[in-house]
């Protein structure tokens, strides 16, 4: 197909080795993708529709706040986004992201929220130790903690209140799910499983930023259906699954929405990047953001303002 | 056009000016990494770490 230049823009604020694999992804397929610079974007939100804006933008920035407000910017001024606000905040958000799963009756391991001190001691006693306490934003394993006893739960507790902040009122629990070293993560373009890792680690934290080993999964059935019934859930997209095996099968850990893929081209022999590009052509040539899961309700519910004007 | 060495208060860099990109990262010969802020002035800064809502 033919693109012009500004049709297709990639929004990035670090260019880190995926966003380098994505340039040159484009370039392969002879589209011009165009380069836009998060932390030097200026909007106007008051009516006007900025004229440089692309059609579709491809959506990389590792500052989530910053990127899920661009999104939602872009999408008022008419702009298709990848993935879209409404599935950058089911992913974005740990809870947002089990309500989703939950209500799609997608397995994952045990899950409760409380709000206070006393409540997420009583929500432990109830998943049973140890509990695995997360902070509903954030990635890479980052402030994730295995707590084996209720001293270690009123431990951790206190240094949340210390530290403060609207997050930290919000006690994410999980039970913890006794891996076989490994968790599998599915790489979902568009509706599609593409590919997929094992993740292999001596640490209980199996995530290839924290120096787990990641090698070949081989794509079968059990793993495909439940990585594309969890990406449905969360509204479709651009998306990687990370899935643990247990007692009682395959659970949904996380859904990840601006994954990482460094490590996974060569390991799977899939052409991630590839994929990835040609699907935001795919989107540019359909004219609207659509893929099987995703709620356009939803979509239209998270860009209403400057739509009518675009 | 070729590399030169750029020098900054947090030591020098090997690159090209013109091949730089906003938002790359470059490691000094001090060890600091450092991020492309702008193009035109060309500005280095240290590159931030890891921040809390970092990630995928």
């Amino acid at each position: 197909m033919s693109v012009r230049r500004r049709e297709v823009a990639i929004v990035y604020d670090r260019i880190r080795p995926e966003e380098r694999l994505l340039f040159d992804a484009f370039e392969r397929l002879g589209v011009e993708a165009e380069r836009r610079y998060a932390p030097h974007e200026i909007h106007a939100l008051s009516g006007e529709r900025a004229g440089d804006l692309p059609t579709v933008a491809l959506q990389r920035c590792v500052a989530q706040t910053r990127g899920l407000a661009l999104t939602r910017v872009y999408e008022a001024h008419g702009v298709r986004v990848l993935n879209p606000s409404a599935v950058a905040s089911a992913c974005g958000d740990k809870l947002a992201t089990s309500a989703a799963l939950g209500r799609h009756g997608v397995p994952t391991p045990r899950t409760v929220v409380a709000f206070d001190h006393d409540a997420a001691l009583e929500a432990c006693e109830r998943l049973g130790y140890p509990v695995v306490l997360k902070p509903v934003t954030g990635s890479w394993g980052r402030m994730v903690s295995r707590l084996s006893d209720r001293d270690a739960v009123e431990a951790v507790l206190e240094h949340k209140r210390a530290l403060g902040g609207p997050d930290h009122g919000v006690i994410y629990l999980q039970e913890h799910v006794e891996k076989p070293g490994r968790d599998i993560r599915a790489f979902v373009v568009g509706g599609r499983v593409i590919a997929a890792i094992e993740r292999a680690s001596d640490h209980w934290i199996t995530n290839t930023a924290r120096g787990a080993v990641a090698s070949r999964r081989e794509l079968d059935d059990d793993v495909a259906d439940l990585a594309g019934r969890a990406a449905a859930a969360v509204g479709g997209g651009i998306l990687a699954v990370d899935l643990v095996e247990s007692e009682r099968g395959l659970l949904v850990l996380e859904v990840n929405h601006t994954m990482e893929f460094r490590n996974s081209i060569e390991t799977t022999g899939v052409d991630i990047p590839a994929a990835i590009a040609r699907h935001v052509l795919e989107v540019l040539e359909a004219g609207a953001v659509t893929w099987p899961g995703l709620d356009q309700e939803a979509v239209a519910a998270h860009a209403p303002a400057l739509r009518a004007v675009a | 056009m070729p590399s030169r060495s750029i020098d900054t208060p947090y030591g020098r860099v090997e690159a090209d000016p013109a091949a730089l990109e906003l938002g790359e990262l470059l490691v000094s010969d001090e060890g600091t990494e450092l991020e492309v802020v702008s193009l035109d002035p060309l500005r280095l800064e240290p590159a931030p770490e890891e921040a809390e809502d970092w990630g995928e």
